[in-house]
């Protein structure tokens, strides 16, 4: 087993409480299990008219419910305590996992799989934990616990109960394993409901707009009607449980008290002789595990399917946490950052395809470096190199003159802020949300920044201005999730600016008045933009034309009008249509 | 379609009566068993009925009736006892499994019934609703409520059938039994009882009302992680990780936190049941022995009987009050969830007066409107009039977030106005009758969404009635054609969820093409043009005037290519109209215009 260790870890530092546990349990049913049989031998000696052994038994009887009392108590207190202590470290083990795995993992993963890990994986494990303790453990060491005591009672009729054991075994398996499998089926339906009922809220608009209400409905009485028979089978079938389990002992109890009578009345010698005789408390004793004797079974078997789950869950997360983690080779920190330069860069995504070959460019203190060029040339590529979300396969990328393979992530980082094509709302304020780049910034301040920006007209509009909680499904347009990053950029005032078609969804005039507080921020600082639009970076320095990952063209925009190239070509066809 | 979640009970009354009905049958068996072996014990302890004590009398009945059955093995008078005792504990236990089933059965397609029917009247009523409502409710708890509250209501229909008669049967029948077999017993029985009722719901009600807040810890958790996961190139890129880490933590001590002690609480629920009913067993043993010393081992064996016969009871009652704490919190559970499914099914949705369309000159007009989606927040419209004329086009254009797609939302009455008059097709918007509004109609959104299916099914959706050479052909004027043609399976390609298997500028055109599908009177372009490159946005504009020239038009753009035709243009920012009229007279008179003309004009950058 390759995740002995990590069980090891997780383990550590409740080791004291499992064995701990493992103890009450073994008192726990020790002491609840042996109160009918010394409710018996009480029933007997009152019989036989010993008043003394009787109150003997009695008084035991009330110590030993006082013991079961507290340990059953203790136990499940205890279950409870180390199973959240174990999984609350899982939980934080995944959350750092998806802060520190190679940024290539999320490309390759969707990102419900991996909150999958997070909620329903750590969820699994958490009952598959208790059902360990609290059915599997417990509910066989009561089994064994009453077959013992059965066996002292009298072994005539434990072995009868062990003979119809297996009616009790199969039972509980034959129900529990067709449950499961019409469950899975009915649980799938039901999820397939429950996308549709979502899609017809999400799209409420799109239907109502064309009157598509009958249609839809149509359509949903279908799914809803095919998992209204599968439910029926489900439910029914998980409707067995109890009445064949009552039926089961039932069967048990009879034949096993009759036997017990025939047994007493018969006074037979034969049965003295095989001391096999059974005494009035003797019988009450017995019948009392008898009623008893089921039940376990069923839990049983209900939490080996939870702790089935519980097993892939756990090894769908050690897969997950034993990933290698994102190299950070550089040590060095430093204060500043100005200058970037590729040097003879070569990189793909995948070892097939080259995408970037030889890519050289110096981006010098104070420049405004634009990239241009048309979908899947590469441009995005540059700005994951930079900021180093992935590693080049050659080459060098140096800045300041230090390669990276000396710097920190973290000290590059800091020196470059960026706003990326997908922009980023988290559920919180809008307040929240800005000063997530500059924790002390004050409520002032971020309003002022917005002011300059021309962003606050917007936020006004918000039922609640600046303290409207947003997240990332509700209450924004993308363009709106541009202008709070645009924001959040603007307060942190780094060192080199990256825009990836920051403002590709914000109206040009917006944009226009984003880009002159941009140059007022910027004036001496290093700037990198991407842009469709082809307006918001004629004032760069330098403007590069990038098509498959090569420069084809490079120059200012003069020049690069001038030249009648590919730059041209794409320059002109954006204005067509106004002029 | 039900209008409460009751009517659905009442659709199904007799399910509701008959089901739990039969199970008292069952009930009653289970509390025969254990009497009918005290009988037989008793039977072969006295050797007669006549033998018993006089305060014996359920035994000699029983007894009674076990001989009436005759002496099938006439050697041995006490085995036939027995096995005739037998016979009938095994036919109780049988017919009762049966019956209980027949309940089981009912349970389950009553319970499946309820929920398919619940379920269906809320997806019927939630099409009614307008954006106002569904921002009051919010979209998430809609979810929650046809999804999650169905499913509970359904559960709660399942456990009342199968155990609303059957647990207070077994409860005072086990009560009544102890009482006829010895009233001083009964007397114990009475006393734990409703303690072990109490104590059991009392933490089952404190722990369920604890769990809402687990359960809203643990979807923190989960947002939390869905947020870190969508922007984790940004925590990066800001070296947040430690701070996530730490924000993560709060959440999961908190989650931490309340489970342990929701568990904590839960604990106490099995050793307090085992200690009360260990108090009455031991109580119970204690007053028998005592009983049996007085009177001596011969009538003894009666009460000794009587204790085999309590200690059953007592485990059934300890069973089915577990069970019962249980259900009852499934139908506490059930009763909170039908009140939010009522919520929705009773919202009062404004009717409309079904008023139709009358002759009219102006398309749209809006007097004075105002505009906002929660009470007492900020208005996102403010004061706006403006008209547009039969066969005339209206241009919209301003800042992201200036509220130009309000407008649409009013138009087709997503929302009414919170201020204001909105006439279209010459009459109050809200008083026409809403299929004839959206029938006569277009409306082709900013963010194009699609519904499970082809391309086919999803363009069908505006017009039932198309042929595929006109699917083909409305393709065509979106200039959609050009890369649908590329497929194998052509218009029978499959849009996958949120049609992310096609660019956005591709999903733009099919969203053009499904509006253009439609033949009606007002076509509404809400900013669908800006995902498209200026040439193909110019041929698709063209194509909608060649083939719709009759057709009034309402364009929202961020571009001012897109509008200037228009025969009338509204300038909107922070939520009012700050200027209408013509491209020309715009250009002259609002610098807002002037600056969004220039910023996208050829040469006029720099």
């Amino acid at each position: 087993m390759k995740n002995l260790g990590r069980i090891k870890r997780y383990i550590k530092g409740e080791t004291k409480k499992i064995v701990f546990t493992l103890i009450l349990v073994l008192f726990f049913v020790g002491a609840s299990m042996s109160q009918p049989y010394l409710i018996g031998k009480a029933l007997d000696e009152a019989l036989a008219n010993n008043y003394h052994a009787f109150l003997t038994y009695v008084i035991t009887c009330i110590i030993l419910a006082a013991v079961g009392i507290i340990s059953g108590y203790l136990f499940e207190r205890l279950v409870n305590k180390f199973t959240h202590n174990i999984v609350y470290k899982m939980r934080i083990d995944v959350f750092n996992k998806i802060n520190s795995i190679p940024y290539s993992y999320f490309s390759n993963h969707s990102s419900g799989s991996i909150l999958q890990f997070e909620i329903v994986d750590i969820e699994n494990i958490t009952n598959g934990l208790i059902s360990l303790f609290k059915y599997f453990i417990e509910g066989g060491l009561t089994i064994i616990v009453t077959i013992i005591l059965m066996f002292i009672l009298n072994w005539l009729l434990a072995i009868g109960v062990i003979l119809l054991s297996p009616l009790s075994i199969f039972v509980a398996r034959f129900i529990s394993n067709r449950n499961h499998k019409y469950f899975v089926k009915q649980f799938e339906l039901q999820s397939n409901i429950n996308a549709l009922s979502k899609e017809c809220i999400e799209n409420l608009d799109l239907i109502q707009s064309n009157n598509y209400e009958l249609q839809f409905i149509e359509k949903y009485k279908k799914s809803n009607n095919i998992l209204r028979k599968h439910g029926n089978l489900a439910l029914f079938s998980a409707s067995w449980v109890n009445p064949s389990t009552r039926l089961v002992n039932n069967i048990i109890y009879a034949l096993i008290g009759v036997i017990g009578i025939v047994i007493i009345s018969i006074k037979s010698d034969i049965f003295n002789n095989l001391n096999a005789m059974i005494s009035i408390g003797g019988l009450a004793s017995f019948l009392v595990y008898i009623n008893q004797y089921t039940k376990p079974f069923n839990e049983i078997s209900s939490a080996a399917i939870e702790l089935e789950n519980a097993r892939t869950s756990f090894e769908r997360i050690c897969a997950f946490l034993n990933q290698p983690d994102d190299k950070d080779e550089g040590i060095k920190e430093v204060t500043s950052i100005h200058d970037i330069s590729f040097e003879h860069i070569n990189f793909s995504y995948n070892k097939k395809q080259s995408l970037i070959e030889e890519f050289s460019l110096d981006i010098t203190h104070g420049r405004k470096i634009a990239i241009v060029g048309p979908t899947g040339a590469g441009k995005s590529t540059l700005i994951n190199l930079v900021l180093r979300y992935f590693d080049i396969d050659g080459g060098d990328l140096k800045y300041d003159g230090i390669s990276y393979r000396e710097l920190s992530k973290k000290t590059i980082r800091n020196n470059i802020g960026f706003v990326l094509q997908e922009p980023w709302v988290f559920k919180g304020t809008i307040f929240d949300n800005i000063r997530y780049a500059k924790q002390d910034a004050t409520n002032e301040e971020i309003i002022d920044v917005c002011k300059k920006a021309n962003i606050d007209k917007f936020i006004n509009l918000l039922p609640f201005g600046y303290d409207t909680i947003v997240s990332s499904k509700n209450g924004l347009s993308e363009g709106e999730k541009q202008l709070i990053s645009i924001a959040r950029l603007m307060l942190a005032e780094p060192n080199i600016v990256v825009l990836d078609e920051a403002t590709s969804n914000i109206d040009t005039r917006s944009e226009k008045m984003i880009n002159d507080a941009f140059d007022k921020i910027m004036e001496n600082k290093t700037s990198i933009v991407i842009a469709h639009r082809l307006s918001t970076i004629v004032s760069a320095d330098v403007i590069l034309v990038i098509k498959n990952g090569k420069i084809v063209e490079k120059g200012n925009h003069k020049d690069l009008m001038n030249k009648h190239g590919f730059y041209y070509e794409l320059y002109s066809s954006q204005f067509d249509s106004v002029s | 379609m039900i209008k409460r979640v009751s009517d659905s009970y009442k659709h199904n009354i007799a399910a509701y009566i008959f089901g739990p009905i039969l199970k008292i049958i069952e009930a009653v068996f289970d509390l025969l068993i254990p009497l009918f072996m005290k009988a037989v014990i008793d039977l072969t302890k006295f050797g007669d009925v006549n033998l018993m004590p006089e305060s014996n009398v359920i035994s000699k009945n029983l007894g009674l009736f076990i001989r009436s059955f005759g002496c099938w093995i006439t050697d041995n008078r006490m085995l036939s006892d027995a096995l005739i005792a037998f016979s009938i504990i095994l036919t109780m236990g049988i017919v009762g499994f049966l019956i209980t089933m027949i309940t089981q059965y009912i349970a389950s397609i009553t319970a499946m019934k309820v929920g398919t029917e619940i379920r269906e009247s809320l997806i019927n009523k939630i099409l009614t609703l307008s954006k106002k409502e569904t921002n009051k409710i919010n979209k998430g708890k809609l979810q929650n409520i046809v999804n999650n509250d169905t499913y509970i209501v359904q559960q709660g229909t399942l456990l009342f059938i199968r155990l609303i008669v059957r647990m207070p049967t077994i409860l005072i029948g086990s009560l009544i039994v102890s009482f006829l077999l010895d009233y001083r017993i009964g007397f114990i029985f009475v006393a734990i009882v409703p303690i072990v009722m109490f104590i059991t719901l009392i933490i089952m009600r404190y722990s369920s009302f604890k769990y809402i807040g687990i359960q809203a810890n643990l979807d923190d958790i989960s947002e939390k992680t869905s947020d870190v996961i969508e922007g984790e190139k940004i925590i990066r890129g800001f070296n947040k990780q430690n701070y996530e880490e730490n924000s993560f933590r709060k959440y999961n001590d908190k989650y931490k936190k309340s489970a342990i002690h929701v568990g904590n609480v839960n604990s106490l629920i099995n050793p307090l049941t085992f200690a009360i009913t260990s108090i009455a067993i031991i109580a119970i043993c204690l007053f028998a022995g005592n009983s049996i010393l007085s009177i001596g081992s011969n009538e003894g064996v009666a009460i000794a009987t009587t204790v085999i016969a309590e200690i059953s009871f007592l485990a059934q009652i300890s069973f089915t009050l577990t069970q019962f704490a249980s259900t009852f919190l499934v139908l506490v559970k059930s009763r909170v969830s039908e009140k939010r499914i009522n919520d929705v099914l009773l919202l009062e949705t404004s009717k409309d007066n079904n008023v139709l369309p009358k002759d009219y000159n102006v398309v749209l007009s809006f007097e004075d409107v105002s505009l906002r989606y929660v009470d007492g927040g900020n208005n996102v419209l403010k004061h706006m009039s403006f008209s547009l004329n039969k066969g005339e086009s209206l241009g919209i254009i301003g800042a992201t977030g200036s509220g130009k797609s309000s407008i649409v939302s009013l138009t087709e009455r997503y929302v009414r106005p919170s201020e204001g008059k909105v006439s279209i097709f010459g009459v109050d918007v809200n008083d026409i009758d809403a299929k004839v509004l959206r029938s006569k109609i277009s409306y082709v959104s900013q963010k194009a969404s699609f519904l499970q299916g082809s391309i086919k099914d999803n363009i069908l959706m505006s017009n039932q009635k198309l042929t595929d050479k006109e699917i083909i052909e409305s393709l065509k004027i979106s200039e959609a054609y050009e890369f649908v043609s590329k497929y194998k399976d052509g218009i029978n390609h499959i849009i996958e969820e949120n049609g992310l298997n096609f660019s956005g500028g591709q999903r733009q055109r099919l969203n053009i093409a499904r509006a253009l599908a439609k033949q009606c009177d007002l076509y509404i372009f809400d900013d669908c043009f800006s995902a498209l490159d200026f040439i193909t946005d110019k041929k698709i504009r063209q194509n909608i005037t060649n083939i719709y020239p009759n057709a009034s038009k309402i364009f929202i753009s961020q571009r001012v290519g897109s509008i200037l035709n228009c025969d009338k243009i509204l300038v909107i920012d922070g939520g009012e109209i700050i200027a209408q009229g013509k491209h020309d007279d715009l250009l002259k008179n609002c610098q807002i215009y002037k600056d969004l003309y220039i910023s996208q004009k050829r040469g006029s950058l720099k």
